[in-house]
């Protein structure tokens, strides 16, 4: 690094190894150039003349004089493009110093100023002087940092080298991609191409978000083996992540770094700021912690937060290797840039920073995702068990003499032809029919009821079910000219009157216009829902509604007060790929409301292919084989 | 399975029926049919038989009992089917766009 200066306050300016961030442009070409006329060349002699004086003011000039010391260090700033979220690539080349190096045709036309240009390492500058620390590109801001005037100091600092404002906790972030590298302020990558894209950041290998939980903790290192406290546990609480890792995080950072005669001295103060570390990072995120166990979109927002928070709140002062905190105000001398590689004089900085990060993340993280284990799929994936079922049904169906009223489970042939028409002879249309729809229904609405003790036992013992579906048939004896007679079906399962009242959910397939949809009832919510999965607008089907409305007045009685019912407005239902899939969906969409779960729940394919094995395997064995319920 | 448990199509006497005999009635909204059941005959019999004087084919209707649907062997006894009480008769619905 160190090199011998060619004179006393001329800095060499070197175009071979690196390159200078985007702190440095240089807005006037001619700033850059030679200066032409005699006037601009007499202010350029003024200038060198009076900065060879401003040398005899300096101290450190003195200094080596008198005490004869070593010769005056070289500082070679190495910095690299940096890049901005707001602007494109033509202004991170500006910034990065290349704006001359590369003037072919920016403005020519938009074609040009797309091609890429090859990146170069551009700038190096040696400053002469007994400086401690490496200088950062604010200290070129300070006029005695600036070099023999052929390049500007910056008027302001750079975004990129501003700390990040913190989101709110509730700030809920679009789906983005995080990394699982917790780096400081790290830039964005920059495409290069050439000798520059060794210096350029190699992209941390980043996953989509959400990833399993358990794929994102591999990817975070382990915990610093060289704590002479006890490894935290496997399973950390909340509690016991902030008492015992963040007390174990200050001593072995401490004690893994190398003690110099420098950090010696401030042995004493660094320990104590580490542990007022501790004790306001455990804040920062026990508050994370509470926050994100309130709701799934907390979780995120805080998981969101955490990586925002981190590097704002551990920052490590080259100095001394202190950690302080992200509200001090940054000193001259503390590094900000940053560098891809780290240089030689800091890799315990470099550890310190990265294990307190990774460190406290890993546990963090951990706290906030132990407790809901990854949920089952809505429909499981087809088992060697269901393909089994499938394969005997239909062997058992050929060996018959493929009959289309051959009764297979609860259905027969003929009905399994309409969702599977190329396993077993039906229309290609695959379109479901009421058999399939009702049967299916009928077999979720028996498993969900049993599984809360109530089996129906016949039309003189009075219980209400829990949930209840009506068959596809109810709408059309609804609209047709009996519509009475329905009130024996509520009546016979125990679901009119006040009886009406204790039911969860009552299900109305319903097939209009060669359509099927849904119509869920909740009465202890007074609430209407329809779903459909074709709909163009988000209204409900007005004559289906309205004959909701009878029904419930019919079964109700005095009880029915249409004001207190609400309809739900707003399409919920997935919406279906193709012109034969409706049956499907309204299935799915009543496996959803039955096992409570979301009908984005529900996959959306072309076809539903895997949907319809599933529904048939349960129809065929009579039972619910792998759905989520 | 004795024969003479095969139903009757015949619309019900006005009086007299026949002891331990169910009258019911079949309906599909347009047309109405009248059977004479005995209480453990299987509906099987019923339904074919009503669809071979409509003319429709038995894959292609539902019969329904105050909302439930009838499997063929099924039975009176078994559904506690009263004398006079009505079977709806449903066409299949299929749905797909």
């Amino acid at each position: 690094m160190k090199r011998s200066a060619g004179d006393a306050g001329m800095d060499s300016y070197d175009m071979d190894q690196y390159a200078v961030p985007g702190a440095f442009p240089t807005d006037d070409p001619a700033a850059a150039e030679p200066a032409s006329s005699s006037s601009s060349s007499v202010f350029t002699t003024v200038g060198i003349v009076v900065l060879s004086l401003l040398q005899w003011l300096r101290p450190t000039y003195w200094r080596r004089r008198i005490l004869k010391t070593d010769q005056p260090q070289q500082h070679t700033i190495r910095a690299e493009p940096v890049s901005r979220d707001s602007v494109g690539r033509k202004k991170i080349l500006i910034d990065a110093g290349l704006q001359h190096q590369h003037r072919s045709s920016p403005t020519k036309s938009s074609k040009a100023s797309k091609q890429t240009i090859p990146l170069t390492p551009l700038n190096t500058f040696t400053i002469r002087g007994n400086y401690d620390e490496t200088p950062t590109p604010q200290d070129f801001n300070n006029q005695h940092w600036l070099p023999n005037g052929s390049i500007k100091p910056l008027l302001r600092t750079p975004d990129t080298l501003l700390p990040r404002t913190p989101r709110p906790l509730l700030y809920t972030p679009e789906p983005r991609h995080y990394t699982a590298e917790p780096l400081l302020h790290t830039p964005e990558p920059l495409q290069a191409e050439g000798p520059l894209s060794e210096l350029v950041a190699s992209p941390v290998e980043s996953h989509a978000y959400p990833q399993t939980w358990s794929e994102w903790m591999e990817g975070l290192p382990d915990a610093p083996s060289v704590s002479p406290s006890p490894s935290p546990p496997k399973k950390a609480t909340v509690d016991d992540f902030l008492d015992t890792t963040l007390h174990g995080l200050a001593t072995p950072s401490k004690q893994a770094s190398p003690r110099d005669d420098h950090a010696a001295t401030e042995d004493d103060d660094e320990g104590l700021e580490m542990s007022q570390l501790s004790n306001e990072c455990a804040d920062d995120f026990k508050d994370c912690v509470e926050e994100a166990t309130k709701s799934p979109e907390a979780k995120q927002a805080a998981l969101y937060n955490l990586r925002i928070k981190t590097p704002e709140s551990v920052r490590v002062s080259p100095d001394s290797g202190r950690i302080i905190r992200g509200d001090a105000p940054p000193t001259p001398t503390e590094r900000q840039i940053h560098s891809q590689q780290p240089t030689k004089q800091e890799p315990r900085l470099t550890l310190q920073k990265q294990l307190a990060n990774q460190y406290l993340k890993k546990y963090a993280i951990k706290a906030l995702f132990e407790q809901p284990p990854p949920p089952r799929p809505l429909l499981g994936d087809l088992t060697p068990d269901d393909q089994k079922i499938m394969k005997d049904a239909v062997q058992e169906w050929v060996d018959d003499g493929k009959k289309k009223d051959k009764k297979l489970g609860k259905v027969s042939a003929h009905d399994l032809g309409t969702i599977l028409p190329v396993i077993f002879d039906g229309d290609k249309a695959a379109w479901l029919n009421d058999e399939i729809i009702n049967s299916y229904l009928s077999v979720l609405v028996d498993h969900v009821n049993l599984a809360q003790g109530y089996v129906y036992k016949g039309r003189s013992v009075v219980a209400p079910p829990p949930a209840h579906v009506f068959s596809s048939q109810w709408y059309t004896t609804m609209t047709g000219p009996k519509p009475e007679s329905t009130i024996t079906w509520a009546k016979k399962r125990h679901v009119s009157g006040k009886n009406f009242f204790e039911c969860k959910l009552l299900l109305f397939p319903i097939c209009k216009g060669l359509h099927w949809r849904l119509v869920a009832v909740m009465p202890q919510q007074r609430r209407i829902e329809y779903l459909d999965s074709l709909t163009s607008n988000d209204k409900a089907d007005a004559l289906i509604m309205s004959t909701i409305h009878k029904f419930l007045k019919l079964i109700l009685g005095n009880l029915y007060n249409k004001s207190e019912w609400n309809e739900h407005v707003g399409q919920r239902s997935q919406q279906q790929l193709n012109a034969s899939d409706c049956g499907v969906f309204t299935l799915l969409n009543g496996l959803a409301l039955l096992s409570d779960s979301q009908f984005t729940e529900v996959l959306v394919k072309n076809g539903m292919e895997a949907a319809r094995l599933r529904i048939a395997s349960t129809l065929i064995k009579g039972k619910v084989t792998g759905e989520r319920i | 399975m004795s024969n003479d448990a095969s139903p009757n199509h015949m619309p019900p006497p006005a009086d007299a029926p026949l002891l331990g005999h169910i009258n019911i009635k079949l309906t599909d909204n347009n047309n109405e049919l009248f059977f004479k059941v005995k209480p453990t005959t299987p509906f099987g019999k019923v339904m074919e038989t009503f669809c071979k004087r409509q003319g429709k084919d038995l894959k292609s209707v539902r019969f329904l009992f105050e909302g439930q649907r009838i499997r063929k062997e099924d039975t009176c006894e078994t559904l506690d089917v009263q004398d006079g009480d009505a079977i709806e008769v449903h066409q299949e619905q299929l749905g797909g766009t």
